[in-house]
């Protein structure tokens, strides 16, 4: 009885330490990357984007069609109608805005911001975490990890992201810095919802202590899984649209 | 040559009379000569402390990675090849007791200013960091706090922006530009203080001061990190000499790191280009001036020899041949035309005392372009000298050259013949 | 008799002492030379600094809203983003230009854009003056183009035409061939040079076709003309059919784009580049980044930032633009770009007859006063609180060099008139010594003093006379020659020269300056003789 005791104590030991090992035995860059599968698949997504002052609101509809965890995504506006065609693509850290009535592409810094906003590309575009920083494990809170993020080259879109990640590698709350340590962006994930078959947070509002009665908000609406070939992510695509064709 | 020498100081004293019309004009051309030239130094040393002073300041030599110099030279973008380790480097380098001061420099973009709901462009921000004295020397604060740069997240506007724009001392304003990597950066300070460069120019209306920290992390780069570090040595180091020993302390202790002295470095200073050219302009005026006077100094020279025609024919019958006249007259003319030289010199020195003393200042954009800064200052420099003596000396040249191979022509029969 | 008399008397001592006056002579034509020149050349720097800043920039006067920056007092505030328009109709435009001192008349739109490469690259800022561009020539005439074309009238449709501001300025330079591989554009040092000869050459034998390239030193010239000789070679297709496929094993957007865009092109001018490009993009490693240079003929996306945006997401505008030309620049001051104002006015959304500032040039400069106030006259009529700011106020910054100039040189002929008396004054001195005799024969025959003094004074005035003469003709020649090279070394100038031109004034303020004032002086010394008896002349010493 005794040993039967000890081998079930034992043997339940054994599967929490493993249960334990796995989970901190993960590295940080290992859960950017699951919590990046989880949160931008290959796919095609409807994203609605609302963004409030004190004094107005605007919304936006646009699709996006993304492969390799965000380092390929396509932005195609649908709403509002002067939104038409002015069409995104981000390539490799390079982003590139489309001009339907000029026709030409103009490569423009991610984190450029739109008229004079601190609303900018980068935050449509949605970061890519592994490309664009190194990952370290910070704190672990229980239920979620607080992961640091520093950015690999002086481009990425923010200088240091501290990210909250669920242990079921869903973000909860990131915040970006400036290279001096300033709070620039605070982005908080809710609305965890199945979609494809994975619950993951929906929504993500982002606000910046620099102007904090400037609320943006992007929602996903529909998500598709679609692998999409490496030959529509160019710049004549933004014209010819091939996407389509998948 | 003692001889020569000997001889020609006696006849200066011998005839000051007739050589006083030589020194007046050589003094009245030297004078006015220096003050044209001393009028350009100035401008240039206003540029140089002004406006040059804060956007290229002053350094001896220039420390940068091997790699930035590969980029640069192939055209692409050296920015990001930067001195990882700027402090340790920086303490390495003062450790040599030829070393006077080591600071990093960032590159900055011109950045838009938001202020009072309106949104100004083209300025231009400017490091100030903790142990740079050079730049620390080149204004004062005449508003505000003037610990400027202790204070984090603050700036320190040019003084006109207070009637120019309305800022006041407290305002916060939200600075949006690029950095160096194309990337959009903001930042939000408050104006601690209004600056006034000595030496202020319109160009720098526009420019702000910034602590060096703040611009670093605006512009891009970590903290102890720098896209080059400036050398300033102290006084009398020869600068070439210490490039050389900087290369070999480098690679003895395997840094990859290229050392420029001002010689070496292709870079330029627009603005002394274009005050540098002026003095050109300048100095081709004085060099007609000079030649035209030239003409007037033939006439007198030749008709004081030729009332000279005996004592010539005397030196003749004493024994003295053609050759040795000429150099004991070419001596003479030479050292009449150097007097008057440094006597319009010195009184030109005196001119320049006195109207530096008077302090003409002016905050007229007009006048400040015209001489280079805030202030009227005439200049003294070792190249307006030598420019000056070297005109007489040319004037020296074609009085001889013209007038004595005929003054010289004398029989020595003339020494005891009875003059007309 | 008596006039016959002097006459015969002062040509008679000229000849007589031909000798010593000589070199006075000289002096004195060499110095009437140089006035003339130097007054010439004040006139002309004064002259040409005007024109730059009116024929260039600014106009004559400016009509601006009150609020804008060039209404300011000081000019070195900094300008905002947002702009200020005004507006005025067709007759206003209309009774503008039938002024008979309006030579032209314009609205204009003063913004900044940022042109972008036909690959999606950025090029340049630019400083733009979007203006009537049938009215340009008649209203800027310096902007004419120094290449290509300056008419930017545009219609829609079309590409807008851009008359650039030149990139080869005084402070910088293209001296490069854009359509050439340069040493530097290669990564390899010169011991990684042969490995990168010998991957190429493998890679396209029909290019290089003479390898091996073993030699970093004494190949690379060879390497790099057969290079070349291909990169200017009229034939595409044929050459990317020949690309081997294990570039094209893994998908490389930045291959595919260059070959896309050289397939696509139509622009022969872009070809070399594109096939420099498309060779980065085989061998990224091994060329540098490339930037495609600025030619007349090149097209652009032209960004301009919306005026006064409203949505949050407000996308700058693009607008699809060719540079037909390149125009001077001044060369201190900022370089402005021209086009079409409708084009502009289309592009922004703005209403027809919105402009920041109307330009306003005229025949002469003397009628600025009277036409500023009848312009001010009219607004107030109109109600409008417009305002009108002149030339020297829009240009006070550059015209200060030229007062500045002027000021020298004022100072530089009163010291060469310094000098000429001073020698004068000792040339006379000496005459007296020399002529004693001839002077006391004179006095003892029966000339007074003073007709003596006349005399000798009519001497050196007929001296300067006629070395001012002889001098204005020297002068002349230069004027002339220098009014077809131009004085060098001016940075001030687009043109980096002073040109002269012919005026009567500098001849004529040589004679009256030199020719009075030397007898003038002259009457110093001479002024002795009165204190003189004739005997006194024949005695021996001085």
């Amino acid at each position: 009885m005794k040993n039967k005791i000890f081998k079930t104590i034992s043997i339940n030991l054994c599967i929490l330490s493993v249960s334990f090992a796995f989970l901190y035995g993960q590295s940080a860059e290992e859960i950017i990357k699951k919590m990046e599968e989880k949160m931008f698949p290959s796919s095609r997504s409807e994203m609605t984007l609302r963004f409030e002052t004190k004094t107005s609101q605007e919304d936006y509809v646009f699709t996006s069609f993304a492969r390799d965890t965000n380092q390929k995504i396509i932005v195609r506006f649908k709403s509002p109608a002067a939104m038409l065609g002015s069409d995104l693509l981000m390539l490799d850290r390079n982003v590139w805005l489309y001009d339907p009535k000029s026709g030409r592409e103009m490569k423009i810094p991610s984190n450029q911001s739109f008229g004079g906003t601190g609303f900018s590309y980068g935050d449509i575009l949605r970061l890519n975490y592994s490309d664009n920083y190194t990952a370290s494990i910070k704190e672990d809170l229980g239920d979620s990890w607080i992961v640091d993020l520093v950015a690999k080259q002086k481009d990425a879109p923010y200088h240091a992201i501290s990210l909250e990640i669920a242990k079921d590698f869903t973000p909860v709350l990131g915040r970006c810095f400036t290279r001096s340590g300033d709070l620039i962006k605070e982005m908080e994930y809710s609305n965890s919802k199945l979609i494809n078959g994975v619950l993951k947070p929906l929504t993500v509002r982002v606000t910046s202590p620099l102007d904090p009665s400037e609320v943006s908000t992007l929602t996903l609406v529909k998500e598709e899984k679609k692998e999409y070939p490496l030959s529509i992510f160019n710049k004549r695509n933004l014209s010819l649209k091939m996407e389509e064709n998948y | 040559m003692k001889l020569a020498l000997q001889i020609a100081f006696r006849n200066i004293s011998s005839h000051k009379r007739k050589n006083r019309i030589i020194f007046a004009v050589t003094t009245v051309l030297s004078f006015f000569m220096f003050l044209f030239l001393a009028f350009s130094d100035g401008e240039i040393e206003n540029i140089k402390n002004g406006v040059s002073s804060f956007y290229r300041p002053h350094w001896d030599l220039r420390v940068f990675t091997k790699e930035f110099i590969r980029l640069d030279d192939r055209g692409e973008n050296p920015w990001e090849e930067t001195i990882l380790n700027a402090d340790e480097l920086k303490k390495d380098l003062l450790a040599f007791p030829e070393i006077k001061e080591v600071i990093s420099y960032v590159p900055a973009n011109n950045v838009s200013l938001f202020i009072n709901g309106k949104k100004y462009l083209y300025f231009s921000p400017i490091a100030v960091e903790k142990n740079d004295s050079f730049i620390q020397s080149k204004y004062e604060i005449v508003e505000g706090n003037t610990e400027l740069i202790s204070e984090k997240n603050t700036i320190s506007l040019h003084y006109m922006m207070k009637k120019l724009i309305g800022a006041k001392i407290g305002d916060e304003i939200s600075i949006v530009g690029d950095t160096i990597f194309d990337q959009v950066t903001m930042a939000k300070v408050r104006v601690s203080s209004f600056y006034k460069p000595y030496f202020d120019n319109p160009n720098l209306a526009s420019s702000f001061l910034m602590p060096f920290e703040d611009l670093q992390n605006y512009v891009g780069y970590e903290q102890n990190e720098a896209p080059y570090l400036i050398i300033r040595l102290q006084p009398k180091v020869n600068p070439e000499k210490m490039q050389k020993q900087l290369i070999s302390w480098a690679e003895d202790t395997n840094k990859e790191l290229r050392f420029f002295t001002q010689k070496t470095s292709s870079r330029q200073d627009q603005w002394a280009m274009i005050y540098g050219m002026i003095r050109y302009i300048i100095i081709a005026m004085t060099l007609i001036t000079f030649f035209i006077a030239a003409f007037g100094m033939m006439n007198v020279v030749s008709v004081n020899l030729l009332e000279r025609a005996k004592e010539i024919g005397t030196y003749y019958c004493l024994g003295c041949e053609k050759p040795f006249l000429m150099a004991v007259y070419t001596i003479e003319i030479f050292l009449v035309n150097m007097i008057g030289g440094i006597a319009g010199i010195l009184l030109g020195q005196g001119a320049r005392l006195i109207v530096n003393a008077l302090k003409i200042t002016s905050e007229e954009p007009g006048f400040q372009i015209v001489v280079g800064s805030s202030v009227f200052y005439l200049g003294s420099s070792l190249s307006t000298v030598v420019w000056i003596i070297g005109g007489l000396a040319i004037i020296t040249i074609l009085t001889s050259l013209s007038t004595l191979g005929k003054a010289l022509k004398v029989s020595p029969v003339v020494a005891v013949q009875e003059l007309n | 008799m008596i006039n016959i008399m002097y006459k015969t008397l002062i040509f008679r001592s000229l000849s007589r002492h031909k000798k010593k006056g000589r070199r006075l002579f000289v002096l004195m034509a060499l110095c009437s030379a140089t006035i003339i020149l130097l007054l010439s050349f004040k006139e002309d720097f004064k002259r040409q600094s005007e024109e730059q800043l009116v024929q260039l920039r600014y106009g004559h006067l400016e009509i601006v809203p009150p609020d804008s920056p060039l209404a300011q007092k000081n000019l070195i505030t900094p300008p905002t983003e947002n702009l200020s328009f005004i507006n005025f109709d067709k007759d206003f435009d209309i009774w503008l230009r039938s002024l008979p001192e309006v030579a032209e008349a314009s609205p204009s739109i003063t913004r900044y854009g940022i042109a972008y490469s036909l690959g999606g690259e950025t090029e340049s800022w630019l400083a733009l003056l979007a203006v009537d561009a049938k009215r340009l020539a008649s209203l800027l005439p310096l902007t004419k183009a120094l290449e290509g074309s300056d008419d930017i009238s545009w219609t829609e449709g079309e590409d807008v035409p851009i008359l650039r501001a030149t990139p080869y300025s005084i402070f910088g330079s293209y001296t490069e061939n854009p359509d050439i591989f340069y040493r530097y554009q290669l990564r390899a040092n010169d011991e990684g040079l042969p490995q990168f000869f010998s991957e190429i050459s493998k890679d396209f034998p029909k290019i290089f076709i003479s390898p091996p390239y073993q030699n970093a030193a004494d190949d690379w010239n060879r390497f790099l003309t057969e290079w070349n000789a291909f990169l200017i070679k009229e034939d595409v297709h044929e050459w990317l059919d020949e690309i081997p496929d294990y570039f094209f094993e893994d998908y490389d957007w930045k291959l595919d784009d260059a070959l896309w865009e050289l397939r696509e092109n139509t622009n022969f001018k872009r070809k070399p580049f594109l096939k420099k490009k498309v060779f980065q993009a085989l061998y990224p490693n091994d060329i540098v980044d490339l930037w495609e240079p600025v030619y007349v003929g090149k097209q652009v996306t032209l960004q301009l930032p919306l005026i006064n945006a409203t949505e949050v997401i407000a996308l700058p505008v693009a607008v699809n633009a060719v540079y037909t030309g390149f125009c001077a620049v001044d060369p201190l001051y900022q370089e402005v770009s021209f086009m079409d104002i409708n084009a502009f006015r289309y592009y922004m959304g703005l209403k027809e007859n919105e402009a920041t500032e109307y330009i306003v040039r005229l025949h002469k400069s003397s009628d600025v006063e009277k036409i500023k106030a009848v312009i001010e006259d009219k607004l107030l009529e109109m109600g409008s609180d417009a305002k009108v700011v002149d030339w020297k106020h829009l240009g006070e910054m550059q015209m200060t060099t030229a007062t500045a100039f002027t000021f020298v040189i004022g100072l530089l002929i009163g010291l060469f008139i310094i000098i000429v008396l001073i020698f004068t004054v000792n040339l006379v001195l000496i005459s007296l010594l020399q002529r004693k005799k001839e002077i006391g024969t004179g006095l003892a025959m029966g000339l007074s003093t003073g007709q003596t003094t006349l005399l000798m004074s009519a001497e050196v005035g007929l001296i300067a006379f006629v070395s001012c003469l002889l001098g204005s003709v020297f002068a002349l020649v230069l004027v002339v020659l220098f009014s077809k090279i131009g004085i060098p070394g001016m940075v001030f100038f687009a043109s980096g020269k002073v040109f002269l031109q012919f005026r009567l004034y500098p001849f004529i303020m040589a004679f009256l300056i030199l020719v009075p004032s030397t007898m003038l002086v002259s009457f110093i010394p001479l002024s002795q003789l009165n204190e003189k008896m004739p005997v006194d002349f024949f005695k021996e010493g001085k």
